[in-house]
C-alpha cells in the first residue's frame, strides 16, 4: 500500500493547530461526502479524509504518526471508549457493525435451538444492484455479485458473493428487493438477517429513465418532420411503428402511452424528435439546398427580429 | 454451477416495511425514527408507531438521514432540511443528465 501523508490529504501544514485540522476536515467532509459530492472518486476520498482525521484529531495519535509515520499511528493502542460518532477511516468498526448490527438494531432471537440465553439475529445487509433497463421490462432471474462483510479468523473483512435473484418485472429505480435470510448469519443460534438490494439502472446509450417513464431522442430527416411519416422506433421492448405528424419541429415530444416501464400502472415512452440535416458534401445535395434557399421563403430568425 | 434462485420480496411505493424492520436495517432505535416522523422526514402510513409501515422511498431517506447524522452531527431539524435538499439536487442532476 502506498504510504499516505495525512497532512497532505487534509491540505494542512505539519504544524497546523488542532482547530485548523478540524476545520479542514469538516470542509473536505462536506465536499466529498458520497451523498453530496458529484466527484467520481468521492467515496474513496471521503474514506481517506476520515482516516487522516481519525489520526490527526487525536494529539497522542498525531504525535505517534509524526514520529513513526503511518505504522506508528496504526500500532497506537486507543484508550477504551476512544472514537466519536464520526465515521472512522479504518473500516474496522463499520465492518464490525455490518456483521453484528448496531446495538440499537440488536435483538434477541427466539430460536428454539439457542443453547445459551443469548441469541442474536444476524445484521441486515444492504447493497446496490445495477441492472439494465431491459431487465425491468422483462423481469426474470439474474446472477448478481455483491460484496458482503464477513468474519474471517475473528477479523472482519469483505468477500464477494454470487446470488441468483428473481428481478420482478416493472421494477423501478430506488425500489428494493428483500431477500429474507440472506444477510449476516445469526449469533448463538439466532436467525440470519435479510439482504436488501436497492435497484439502480446502468446508464443506457439510447434511453434515460425518470421514474416509470422512459425518454428517447429520435433522429428524423427534415422531410419526415415536415411531411409526416411512419418510422420505426426502438423501445426496450423491441421496435414499434411511430407516426410523426406533419409540420413537426426539432424538440417536439411524442408520447407512446404505456411503453415505459411495465410497472403498475405502466410508464410512458417519450420520443423527442431531432431533425438531422443531410450533409451537403456532394454536388447533388448542394444543388438541392441551393434550390430550397431560392424557392422557400424562410427566415429561421424571424422571431429574433432580424 | 448456478446458485439457487432466491425468493425476492419487492419493496416499492406500497408501504410494507414495519418499524421493527426499518430500525434493524438502518441500525437505529424506534425513538430516532419517531423523531424523524415528527419532523416530517419520514411519512409512514398507519396509526401509531406499532402500525407504521414505510415504503421504499422512506427506507432510502432513513438510511440517508442516518449517514448524514453520523458524519455531520446534525440535529433533526437540520437533518430534515438537508435530506430534502439532497433529494432535490439528485433530481436536478438527473434532469440535467437527461437533456
Amino acid at each position: 500500500m502506498a504510504k499516505k501523508d495525512y497532512y497532505e490529504i487534509l491540505g494542512v501544514p505539519r504544524d497546523a493547530s488542532q482547530e485548523d485540522i478540524k476545520r479542514a476536515y469538516r470542509r473536505l467532509a462536506r465536499k466529498y461526502h458520497p451523498d453530496v459530492s458529484k466527484e467520481p472518486d468521492a467515496e474513496a476520498r471521503f474514506k481517506e479524509i476520515g482516516e487522516a482525521y481519525e489520526v490527526l484529531k487525536d494529539p497522542e495519535k498525531r504525535a505517534a504518526y509524526d514520529r513513526f509515520g503511518q505504522a506508528g499511528a496504526e500500532d497506537f493502542q486507543a484508550p477504551p471508549g476512544w472514537g466519536g460518532g464520526f465515521r472512522t477511516g479504518a473500516d474496522f468498526s463499520e465492518l464490525f457493525e455490518e456483521i453484528f448490527g448496531g446495538f440499537a438494531g440488536r435483538e434477541r432471537g427466539r430460536t428454539a435451538g439457542a443453547r445459551s440465553g443469548f441469541a442474536w439475529r444476524g445484521a441486515d445487509h444492504y447493497a446496490r444492484l445495477d441492472i439494465d433497463l431491459e431487465d425491468a421490462y422483462r423481469g426474470g432471474n439474474k446472477l448478481v455479485t455483491i460484496r458482503v462483510p464477513v468474519l474471517r479468523d475473528g477479523r472482519p473483512t469483505t468477500e464477494t458473493r454470487t446470488l441468483q435473484v428473481n428481478i420482478p418485472r416493472g421494477i423501478l429505480e430506488g425500489q428494493q428487493i428483500r431477500l429474507a435470510g440472506q444477510g449476516a448469519p445469526g449469533v448463538g443460534g439466532g436467525p440470519p438477517g435479510d439482504l436488501y438490494l436497492e435497484v439502480a439502472f446502468k446508464p443506457h446509450p439510447l434511453y434515460t429513465v425518470q421514474g416509470r417513464d422512459v425518454h428517447l431522442k429520435l433522429p428524423v430527416a427534415p422531410w419526415e418532420a415536415a411531411l409526416g411519416a411512419k418510422v420505426r422506433v426502438p423501445t426496450p421492448d423491441g421496435p414499434v411503428e411511430l407516426t410523426i405528424p406533419p409540420n413537426s419541429a426539432s424538440g417536439r415530444k411524442l408520447r407512446l402511452r404505456g411503453k415505459g416501464i411495465p410497472a403498475r400502472p405502466p410508464g410512458d415512452l417519450y420520443v423527442e424528435l431531432q431533425v438531422v440535416l443531410p450533409p451537403a458534401d456532394d454536388p447533388r445535395a448542394r444543388t438541392f439546398y441551393e434550390r430550397m434557399a431560392r424557392e422557400l421563403n424562410f427566415n429561421p430568425r424571424a422571431a429574433l427580429g432580424v | 454451477m448456478k446458485p439457487p434462485v432466491l425468493a425476492a420480496e419487492l419493496i416499492d411505493d406500497r408501504p410494507s416495511v414495519s418499524m421493527r424492520a426499518l430500525c434493524r436495517l438502518c441500525r437505529v432505535d424506534a425513538a430516532w425514527v419517531s423523531e424523524l416522523v415528527e419532523e416530517g422526514v419520514l411519512q409512514p402510513s398507519g396509526e401509531g408507531p406499532l402500525n407504521w409501515r414505510f415504503d421504499a422511498h422512506a427506507l432510502r431517506r432513513a438510511r440517508l438521514a442516518r449517514r448524514l447524522q453520523r458524519d455531520f452531527e446534525l440535529n433533526v431539524t437540520a437533518l430534515a432540511l438537508v435530506v430534502d435538499l439532497i433529494e432535490e439536487v439528485q433530481r436536478l442532476r438527473r434532469v440535467a443528465g437527461r437533456w
